[in-house]
Protein backbone atom coordinates (compact mmCIF):
# COMPACT_ATOMS: atom_id res chain seq x y z
CA UNK A 1 0.00 0.00 0.00
CA UNK A 2 1.28 3.51 -0.84
CA UNK A 3 2.16 4.78 2.74
CA UNK A 4 1.35 8.57 2.43
CA UNK A 5 -2.56 7.58 0.72
CA UNK A 6 -3.03 3.78 1.75
CA UNK A 7 -4.46 3.13 -1.98
CA UNK A 8 -2.96 -0.31 -2.92
CA UNK A 9 -0.16 -0.30 -5.58
CA UNK A 10 -2.26 -0.99 -8.61
CA UNK A 11 -4.26 2.20 -8.16
CA UNK A 12 -1.33 4.37 -7.60
CA UNK A 13 0.43 2.48 -10.58
CA UNK A 14 -2.78 3.49 -12.81
CA UNK A 15 -2.41 6.85 -11.37
CA UNK A 16 1.28 7.17 -12.42
CA UNK A 17 0.16 5.57 -15.79
CA UNK A 18 -2.25 8.35 -15.88
CA UNK A 19 0.03 11.41 -15.37
CA UNK A 20 2.77 9.68 -17.39
CA UNK A 21 0.04 9.58 -20.36
CA UNK A 22 -0.73 13.29 -19.80
CA UNK A 23 -3.91 12.74 -18.24
CA UNK A 24 -3.10 15.70 -15.35
CA UNK A 25 -6.08 16.99 -14.06
CA UNK A 26 -8.48 18.19 -16.94
CA UNK A 27 -6.86 17.33 -19.50
CA UNK A 28 -8.01 13.62 -20.85
CA UNK A 29 -6.25 10.91 -22.10
CA UNK A 30 -7.72 8.25 -23.75
CA UNK A 31 -7.96 4.72 -21.59
CA UNK A 32 -6.11 3.02 -23.93
CA UNK A 33 -3.07 5.01 -23.94
CA UNK A 34 -2.80 5.01 -19.96
CA UNK A 35 -3.43 0.96 -19.88
CA UNK A 36 -0.31 0.63 -22.80
CA UNK A 37 1.89 3.36 -20.43
CA UNK A 38 0.89 1.08 -17.60
CA UNK A 39 1.48 -2.32 -19.37
CA UNK A 40 4.92 -0.81 -20.13
CA UNK A 41 5.58 0.25 -16.98
CA UNK A 42 4.38 -2.35 -14.79
CA UNK A 43 3.87 -5.70 -17.42
CA UNK A 44 -0.22 -5.67 -16.29
CA UNK A 45 -2.05 -6.24 -19.05
CA UNK A 46 -4.89 -3.96 -19.89
CA UNK A 47 -7.38 -6.56 -19.62
CA UNK A 48 -6.44 -6.73 -16.25
CA UNK A 49 -6.14 -3.10 -15.32
CA UNK A 50 -9.10 -1.84 -16.98
CA UNK A 51 -11.95 -2.27 -14.40
CA UNK A 52 -10.06 -1.37 -11.75
CA UNK A 53 -8.96 2.07 -13.99
CA UNK A 54 -12.87 2.46 -14.29
CA UNK A 55 -13.42 1.78 -10.20
CA UNK A 56 -11.00 4.94 -9.64
CA UNK A 57 -13.76 6.95 -11.42
CA UNK A 58 -16.95 5.39 -9.98
CA UNK A 59 -19.29 7.43 -7.44
CA UNK A 60 -20.95 4.23 -6.48
CA UNK A 61 -17.69 2.60 -6.13
CA UNK A 62 -15.54 4.54 -4.40
CA UNK A 63 -16.53 7.50 -1.88
CA UNK A 64 -13.33 9.54 -3.33
CA UNK A 65 -12.96 9.29 -6.88
CA UNK A 66 -9.25 9.74 -8.60
CA UNK A 67 -9.95 10.04 -12.10
CA UNK A 68 -12.19 11.89 -13.96
CA UNK A 69 -13.83 10.13 -17.18
CA UNK A 70 -15.54 10.59 -20.19
CA UNK A 71 -17.64 7.64 -22.00
CA UNK A 72 -19.89 5.47 -20.75
CA UNK A 73 -17.52 3.84 -17.81
CA UNK A 74 -20.04 1.71 -16.86
CA UNK A 75 -22.79 1.02 -14.39
CA UNK A 76 -23.57 -1.26 -11.58
CA UNK A 77 -25.12 -3.42 -14.11
CA UNK A 78 -23.14 -2.95 -17.68
CA UNK A 79 -19.81 -3.04 -18.16
CA UNK A 80 -17.83 0.04 -19.84
CA UNK A 81 -17.22 0.99 -23.06
CA UNK A 82 -14.07 -0.14 -24.82
CA UNK A 83 -10.90 1.65 -23.68
CA UNK A 84 -10.90 3.02 -27.11
CA UNK A 85 -13.87 4.81 -26.51
CA UNK A 86 -12.90 6.20 -23.17
CA UNK A 87 -11.11 8.98 -21.70
CA UNK A 88 -9.56 9.84 -18.48
CA UNK A 89 -7.69 12.25 -16.37
CA UNK A 90 -6.49 12.42 -12.66
CA UNK A 91 -9.14 14.05 -10.48
CA UNK A 92 -7.39 17.03 -8.27
CA UNK A 93 -7.75 14.39 -5.58
CA UNK A 94 -5.75 12.00 -7.91
CA UNK A 95 -3.08 14.35 -8.59
CA UNK A 96 -2.45 14.81 -5.09
CA UNK A 97 -2.43 11.74 -4.08
CA UNK A 98 0.60 11.34 -6.39
CA UNK A 99 2.10 14.24 -5.01
CA UNK A 100 1.61 12.46 -1.84
CA UNK A 101 3.18 9.23 -2.84
CA UNK A 102 6.45 11.59 -3.69
CA UNK A 103 6.41 13.40 -0.34
CA UNK A 104 5.61 16.82 -2.04
CA UNK A 105 2.75 17.49 0.34
CA UNK A 106 1.72 15.12 3.51
CA UNK A 107 -0.36 12.36 3.77
CA UNK A 108 -4.03 12.56 2.08
CA UNK A 109 -5.61 9.05 3.92
CA UNK A 110 -7.60 8.20 0.60
CA UNK A 111 -7.50 4.43 1.79
CA UNK A 112 -8.82 4.91 5.14
CA UNK A 113 -11.76 6.95 3.69
CA UNK A 114 -12.59 4.45 0.53
CA UNK A 115 -12.16 1.25 2.31
CA UNK A 116 -11.18 -1.90 0.55
CA UNK A 117 -14.34 -3.53 0.53
CA UNK A 118 -14.68 -2.96 -3.11
CA UNK A 119 -12.06 -5.29 -4.05
CA UNK A 120 -13.63 -7.86 -1.42
CA UNK A 121 -10.84 -6.50 1.02
CA UNK A 122 -12.52 -6.02 4.84
CA UNK A 123 -11.76 -2.22 5.18
CA UNK A 124 -15.12 -0.75 4.93
CA UNK A 125 -15.46 2.71 3.35
CA UNK A 126 -16.20 6.04 5.86
CA UNK A 127 -17.24 9.23 5.39
CA UNK A 128 -15.21 11.25 3.83
CA UNK A 129 -16.45 14.73 5.79
CA UNK A 130 -16.57 13.02 9.20
CA UNK A 131 -13.39 11.71 8.75
CA UNK A 132 -11.82 14.98 7.78
CA UNK A 133 -13.78 16.80 11.03
CA UNK A 134 -12.54 13.71 13.39
CA UNK A 135 -8.60 14.25 12.06
CA UNK A 136 -9.62 18.48 12.53
CA UNK A 137 -10.67 17.67 15.90
CA UNK A 138 -7.23 14.92 16.82
CA UNK A 139 -4.59 17.70 15.39
CA UNK A 140 -6.89 20.67 17.48
CA UNK A 141 -6.11 19.20 20.83
CA UNK A 142 -7.19 16.79 23.59
CA UNK A 143 -10.02 14.97 22.21
CA UNK A 144 -10.85 11.78 23.47
CA UNK A 145 -10.55 8.35 21.58
CA UNK A 146 -14.62 7.82 22.48
CA UNK A 147 -15.10 11.42 20.79
CA UNK A 148 -13.21 10.84 17.85
CA UNK A 149 -15.25 7.34 17.03
CA UNK A 150 -18.15 9.26 17.76
CA UNK A 151 -17.22 12.07 15.33
CA UNK A 152 -16.04 9.16 12.33
CA UNK A 153 -19.45 7.70 12.52
CA UNK A 154 -20.23 3.86 11.29
CA UNK A 155 -19.31 2.91 7.82
CA UNK A 156 -20.56 5.07 4.68
CA UNK A 157 -20.61 3.01 1.69
CA UNK A 158 -20.53 5.59 -1.55
CA UNK A 159 -24.20 4.29 -2.69
CA UNK A 160 -25.51 5.42 0.36
CA UNK A 161 -27.37 2.28 1.99
CA UNK A 162 -28.31 1.31 5.44
CA UNK A 163 -25.43 -0.01 7.62
CA UNK A 164 -25.94 -1.16 10.87
CA UNK A 165 -22.81 -2.17 13.42
CA UNK A 166 -21.44 -2.43 16.46
CA UNK A 167 -19.43 0.71 16.16
CA UNK A 168 -17.39 0.34 19.66
CA UNK A 169 -16.73 -3.07 18.70
CA UNK A 170 -15.33 -2.13 14.70
CA UNK A 171 -13.36 0.67 16.11
CA UNK A 172 -11.85 -1.68 18.70
CA UNK A 173 -10.32 -2.84 15.46
CA UNK A 174 -12.28 -6.35 16.17
CA UNK A 175 -13.47 -8.86 13.50
CA UNK A 176 -17.07 -7.45 13.37
CA UNK A 177 -20.37 -8.57 11.43
CA UNK A 178 -21.92 -5.50 9.80
CA UNK A 179 -25.60 -5.52 8.11
CA UNK A 180 -25.82 -3.55 4.71
CA UNK A 181 -29.30 -2.86 3.27
CA UNK A 182 -31.33 -0.90 0.68
CA UNK A 183 -33.82 2.12 1.37
CA UNK A 184 -37.46 0.82 0.97
CA UNK A 185 -39.95 3.31 1.01
CA UNK A 186 -43.68 3.88 0.02
CA UNK A 187 -44.41 6.23 -2.67
CA UNK A 188 -47.82 6.20 -3.18
CA UNK A 189 -49.56 2.54 -4.10
CA UNK A 190 -46.09 0.99 -4.42
CA UNK A 191 -42.38 0.51 -2.95
CA UNK A 192 -39.35 2.29 -4.52
CA UNK A 193 -36.03 0.36 -3.58
CA UNK A 194 -32.72 2.81 -3.60
CA UNK A 195 -29.49 3.08 -1.67
CA UNK A 196 -28.43 -0.47 -2.77
CA UNK A 197 -25.84 -2.05 -0.76
CA UNK A 198 -22.02 -2.67 -2.38
CA UNK A 199 -22.25 -5.34 -5.21
CA UNK A 200 -25.73 -5.41 -5.77
CA UNK A 201 -27.76 -3.78 -8.58
CA UNK A 202 -30.99 -2.83 -10.16
CA UNK A 203 -31.16 -5.27 -12.02
CA UNK A 204 -29.68 -8.17 -9.36
CA UNK A 205 -32.79 -6.66 -7.45
CA UNK A 206 -35.13 -6.98 -10.21
CA UNK A 207 -34.51 -10.62 -10.94
CA UNK A 208 -34.77 -11.42 -7.37
CA UNK A 209 -38.06 -10.37 -7.43
CA UNK A 210 -39.04 -12.13 -10.19
CA UNK A 211 -37.26 -15.43 -9.27
CA UNK A 212 -38.91 -15.03 -5.75
CA UNK A 213 -42.69 -14.75 -7.26
CA UNK A 214 -42.20 -17.07 -9.75
CA UNK A 215 -40.76 -19.52 -7.54
CA UNK A 216 -43.23 -19.25 -5.01
CA UNK A 217 -41.23 -17.66 -2.29
CA UNK A 218 -37.91 -18.68 -0.40
CA UNK A 219 -37.87 -22.03 1.69
CA UNK A 220 -38.96 -20.64 4.73
CA UNK A 221 -42.40 -19.08 2.87
CA UNK A 222 -43.18 -22.39 1.12
CA UNK A 223 -43.28 -24.06 4.86
CA UNK A 224 -45.74 -21.73 5.83
CA UNK A 225 -48.00 -21.80 2.74
CA UNK A 226 -49.98 -19.14 4.30
CA UNK A 227 -48.03 -16.36 3.49
CA UNK A 228 -46.87 -17.54 0.27
CA UNK A 229 -44.80 -15.41 -2.13
CA UNK A 230 -45.64 -11.64 -2.08
CA UNK A 231 -49.01 -10.80 -4.28
CA UNK A 232 -47.36 -8.38 -7.04
CA UNK A 233 -48.40 -6.61 -10.19
CA UNK A 234 -45.26 -6.00 -11.67
CA UNK A 235 -41.56 -4.71 -11.13
CA UNK A 236 -39.94 -1.66 -12.70
CA UNK A 237 -35.98 -0.98 -13.25
CA UNK A 238 -36.11 2.96 -13.32
CA UNK A 239 -32.54 3.40 -12.55
CA UNK A 240 -30.78 5.93 -14.57
CA UNK A 241 -27.07 7.82 -13.74
CA UNK A 242 -29.37 11.05 -12.50
CA UNK A 243 -31.78 9.41 -10.01
CA UNK A 244 -29.40 6.82 -9.12
CA UNK A 245 -30.38 3.15 -8.25
CA UNK A 246 -34.09 3.09 -8.48
CA UNK A 247 -36.28 -0.20 -8.36
CA UNK A 248 -40.09 0.39 -8.21
CA UNK A 249 -42.39 -2.92 -7.07
CA UNK A 250 -45.95 -2.78 -7.48
CA UNK A 251 -48.31 -4.71 -4.95
CA UNK A 252 -51.43 -6.12 -6.43
CA UNK A 253 -53.55 -4.14 -3.92
CA UNK A 254 -52.83 -1.63 -0.89
CA UNK A 255 -53.12 -4.58 1.30
CA UNK A 256 -50.22 -6.38 0.06
CA UNK A 257 -48.33 -3.81 0.22
CA UNK A 258 -46.64 -4.64 4.06
CA UNK A 259 -46.02 -8.28 3.25
CA UNK A 260 -44.43 -7.34 -0.18
CA UNK A 261 -41.84 -5.18 2.00
CA UNK A 262 -41.34 -7.52 4.05
CA UNK A 263 -40.73 -10.20 1.40
CA UNK A 264 -38.17 -7.91 -0.16
CA UNK A 265 -36.17 -7.14 2.68
CA UNK A 266 -35.32 -10.71 2.98
CA UNK A 267 -33.45 -10.50 -0.28
CA UNK A 268 -29.82 -11.28 -0.69
CA UNK A 269 -29.19 -7.77 -2.87
CA UNK A 270 -31.13 -6.10 -0.72
CA UNK A 271 -29.94 -6.82 2.67
CA UNK A 272 -26.96 -9.02 3.78
CA UNK A 273 -24.12 -9.21 6.36
CA UNK A 274 -20.27 -8.34 5.32
CA UNK A 275 -17.38 -9.27 7.34
CA UNK A 276 -15.28 -6.79 8.19
CA UNK A 277 -12.16 -5.37 10.19
CA UNK A 278 -9.83 -2.32 10.55
CA UNK A 279 -7.34 -4.16 12.36
CA UNK A 280 -6.27 -1.62 14.62
CA UNK A 281 -8.46 0.99 17.12
CA UNK A 282 -10.03 3.64 14.73
CA UNK A 283 -9.13 6.22 16.97
CA UNK A 284 -5.38 5.66 16.39
CA UNK A 285 -5.57 5.97 13.05
CA UNK A 286 -7.08 9.18 13.19
CA UNK A 287 -4.60 10.76 15.30
CA UNK A 288 -1.82 8.83 12.90
CA UNK A 289 -3.69 11.00 9.82
CA UNK A 290 -3.69 14.10 11.86
CA UNK A 291 0.25 13.82 12.90
CA UNK A 292 1.39 15.74 10.13
CA UNK A 293 0.47 19.28 10.40
CA UNK A 294 1.39 21.05 7.40
CA UNK A 295 -0.77 21.67 4.73
CA UNK A 296 -3.01 19.65 6.49
CA UNK A 297 -6.03 21.93 5.98
CA UNK A 298 -5.70 22.20 2.49
CA UNK A 299 -5.92 18.58 2.00
CA UNK A 300 -8.93 17.76 4.17
CA UNK A 301 -10.35 20.64 2.78
CA UNK A 302 -9.68 18.90 -1.16
CA UNK A 303 -10.99 15.63 0.53
CA UNK A 304 -14.41 17.02 1.36
CA UNK A 305 -14.58 18.66 -2.52
CA UNK A 306 -14.08 15.55 -3.50
CA UNK A 307 -16.88 13.67 -1.91
CA UNK A 308 -19.76 14.33 -4.09
CA UNK A 309 -22.29 11.20 -4.82
CA UNK B 1 -25.14 -8.03 -43.33
CA UNK B 2 -26.28 -4.88 -41.79
CA UNK B 3 -29.26 -4.55 -43.85
CA UNK B 4 -32.11 -6.52 -41.73
CA UNK B 5 -30.95 -4.29 -39.06
CA UNK B 6 -31.19 -1.37 -41.31
CA UNK B 7 -34.80 -2.47 -42.21
CA UNK B 8 -35.79 -2.69 -38.49
CA UNK B 9 -34.68 0.58 -37.57
CA UNK B 10 -36.31 2.50 -40.55
CA UNK B 11 -39.25 0.22 -39.87
CA UNK B 12 -39.41 1.62 -36.27
CA UNK B 13 -39.19 5.10 -37.09
CA UNK B 14 -36.09 5.32 -35.10
CA UNK B 15 -33.89 8.77 -35.93
CA UNK B 16 -30.47 7.82 -36.48
CA UNK B 17 -27.43 7.60 -38.38
CA UNK B 18 -25.05 5.16 -40.35
CA UNK B 19 -21.34 6.08 -39.29
CA UNK B 20 -17.96 4.27 -39.47
CA UNK B 21 -17.04 1.44 -41.86
CA UNK B 22 -20.69 0.41 -42.07
CA UNK B 23 -21.58 4.06 -43.91
CA UNK B 24 -18.30 3.58 -45.82
CA UNK B 25 -19.35 0.52 -47.62
CA UNK B 26 -22.81 1.81 -47.70
CA UNK B 27 -21.23 5.09 -49.79
CA UNK B 28 -19.12 2.36 -52.26
CA UNK B 29 -15.67 2.21 -50.50
CA UNK B 30 -14.51 -1.29 -50.38
CA UNK B 31 -13.85 -1.34 -46.48
CA UNK B 32 -14.18 -4.24 -43.90
CA UNK B 33 -17.46 -4.06 -41.92
CA UNK B 34 -17.06 -5.94 -38.88
CA UNK B 35 -19.47 -4.31 -37.00
CA UNK B 36 -22.61 -1.81 -37.46
CA UNK B 37 -22.46 1.77 -35.30
CA UNK B 38 -25.33 3.90 -35.28
CA UNK B 39 -25.27 7.27 -33.64
CA UNK B 40 -29.14 7.69 -32.39
CA UNK B 41 -31.39 10.47 -31.21
CA UNK B 42 -31.49 9.98 -27.67
CA UNK B 43 -34.41 11.89 -27.03
CA UNK B 44 -37.27 9.97 -24.62
CA UNK B 45 -39.05 9.39 -27.80
CA UNK B 46 -37.02 7.72 -29.82
CA UNK B 47 -35.36 5.27 -27.23
CA UNK B 48 -38.27 2.83 -27.35
CA UNK B 49 -38.54 2.80 -31.33
CA UNK B 50 -34.44 1.83 -31.26
CA UNK B 51 -34.76 -0.95 -28.12
CA UNK B 52 -38.31 -2.33 -30.26
CA UNK B 53 -36.28 -2.34 -33.62
CA UNK B 54 -33.22 -4.20 -32.04
CA UNK B 55 -35.01 -6.71 -29.89
CA UNK B 56 -36.70 -7.96 -33.39
CA UNK B 57 -33.00 -8.89 -34.98
CA UNK B 58 -32.64 -10.89 -31.44
CA UNK B 59 -30.37 -7.82 -29.56
CA UNK B 60 -28.62 -9.60 -26.97
CA UNK B 61 -26.41 -6.76 -24.72
CA UNK B 62 -23.76 -7.94 -22.05
CA UNK B 63 -24.07 -7.38 -18.58
CA UNK B 64 -22.03 -7.74 -15.82
CA UNK B 65 -23.93 -11.13 -14.81
CA UNK B 66 -23.56 -12.36 -18.50
CA UNK B 67 -25.48 -11.85 -21.81
CA UNK B 68 -29.00 -11.19 -21.26
CA UNK B 69 -31.60 -10.68 -23.77
CA UNK B 70 -32.65 -6.74 -24.72
CA UNK B 71 -35.49 -6.03 -23.06
CA UNK B 72 -37.90 -2.88 -23.71
CA UNK B 73 -37.50 -2.69 -19.50
CA UNK B 74 -33.75 -2.54 -19.49
CA UNK B 75 -32.18 0.00 -18.17
CA UNK B 76 -29.40 1.10 -20.71
CA UNK B 77 -26.60 3.75 -20.33
CA UNK B 78 -28.75 6.40 -22.57
CA UNK B 79 -25.65 8.97 -22.00
CA UNK B 80 -23.20 7.73 -24.17
CA UNK B 81 -24.52 4.48 -25.62
CA UNK B 82 -24.01 0.65 -26.05
CA UNK B 83 -23.27 -2.46 -27.76
CA UNK B 84 -25.78 -5.13 -28.45
CA UNK B 85 -25.03 -8.48 -30.41
CA UNK B 86 -27.91 -9.38 -32.90
CA UNK B 87 -28.31 -12.78 -34.82
CA UNK B 88 -27.11 -10.26 -37.82
CA UNK B 89 -23.61 -9.37 -35.96
CA UNK B 90 -22.96 -6.42 -33.30
CA UNK B 91 -24.34 -3.18 -33.29
CA UNK B 92 -22.86 -0.28 -31.81
CA UNK B 93 -25.38 2.20 -30.75
CA UNK B 94 -23.96 5.52 -30.10
CA UNK B 95 -25.60 8.04 -28.42
CA UNK B 96 -22.23 10.69 -28.16
CA UNK B 97 -18.83 10.39 -28.95
CA UNK B 98 -15.97 11.30 -26.79
CA UNK B 99 -15.40 14.69 -28.64
CA UNK B 100 -19.01 15.76 -27.83
CA UNK B 101 -20.71 14.73 -31.20
CA UNK B 102 -23.79 13.06 -30.71
CA UNK B 103 -26.84 13.03 -33.64
CA UNK B 104 -27.63 16.22 -34.33
CA UNK B 105 -24.00 16.90 -35.92
CA UNK B 106 -24.07 13.62 -37.73
CA UNK B 107 -27.55 14.26 -39.31
CA UNK B 108 -26.48 17.58 -40.15
CA UNK B 109 -23.17 16.32 -42.43
CA UNK B 110 -25.22 12.82 -43.79
CA UNK B 111 -25.94 11.95 -47.00
CA UNK B 112 -29.27 9.24 -48.08
CA UNK B 113 -28.43 5.90 -49.58
CA UNK B 114 -30.53 4.02 -50.99
CA UNK B 115 -30.23 0.45 -49.94
CA UNK B 116 -31.44 -2.78 -52.15
CA UNK B 117 -34.50 -3.11 -51.34
CA UNK B 118 -35.92 -0.08 -51.28
CA UNK B 119 -35.02 1.91 -47.52
CA UNK B 120 -33.34 5.20 -47.20
CA UNK B 121 -30.80 5.35 -44.93
CA UNK B 122 -28.50 8.29 -43.62
CA UNK B 123 -24.96 7.83 -43.70
CA UNK B 124 -21.54 9.76 -42.20
CA UNK B 125 -18.88 7.70 -43.21
CA UNK B 126 -16.46 8.78 -40.32
CA UNK B 127 -13.08 7.29 -39.47
CA UNK B 128 -11.54 6.20 -35.90
CA UNK B 129 -8.50 8.90 -35.18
Amino acid sequence: MGAATGLGQLDVAILEACEESGGMFGSFVKSRTVLETLHERTGIGPRVAYEPLCDLARPWVLNLTLLEFQGNFGSPDGPPASPRYTECCLSQLGGAALAAERGEIGPVPIGLINGTTHVDGRWPPLDPSRVAAAIRAAAGGEVSDHELVRIVGQPSFPTGCDVDVDLALLSSGADVEIEVSARIEFERDHLVISRLPPASSPELVEESIVRLVHNGGMRDRQSEPSKGPPRLRGVRNETTRLSGSRVVVEPLSAADVGAAAVALFDLWPVRRSIAVRFGQPMAAMIRDAAASRGGLEERLVMIEKSARY
Amino acid sequence: MVEPVLDELVGAGCRFVVVGSAARRLLGEQVPVNDLDVVVDAVGSNRGPVVEALMAVGGVIERRRGRRLLRSSMALPWEWGWRTSTVYGDVDVVVRFIDGSGYEFHDAVAVPVLLGNGVVVRCHPTKHP
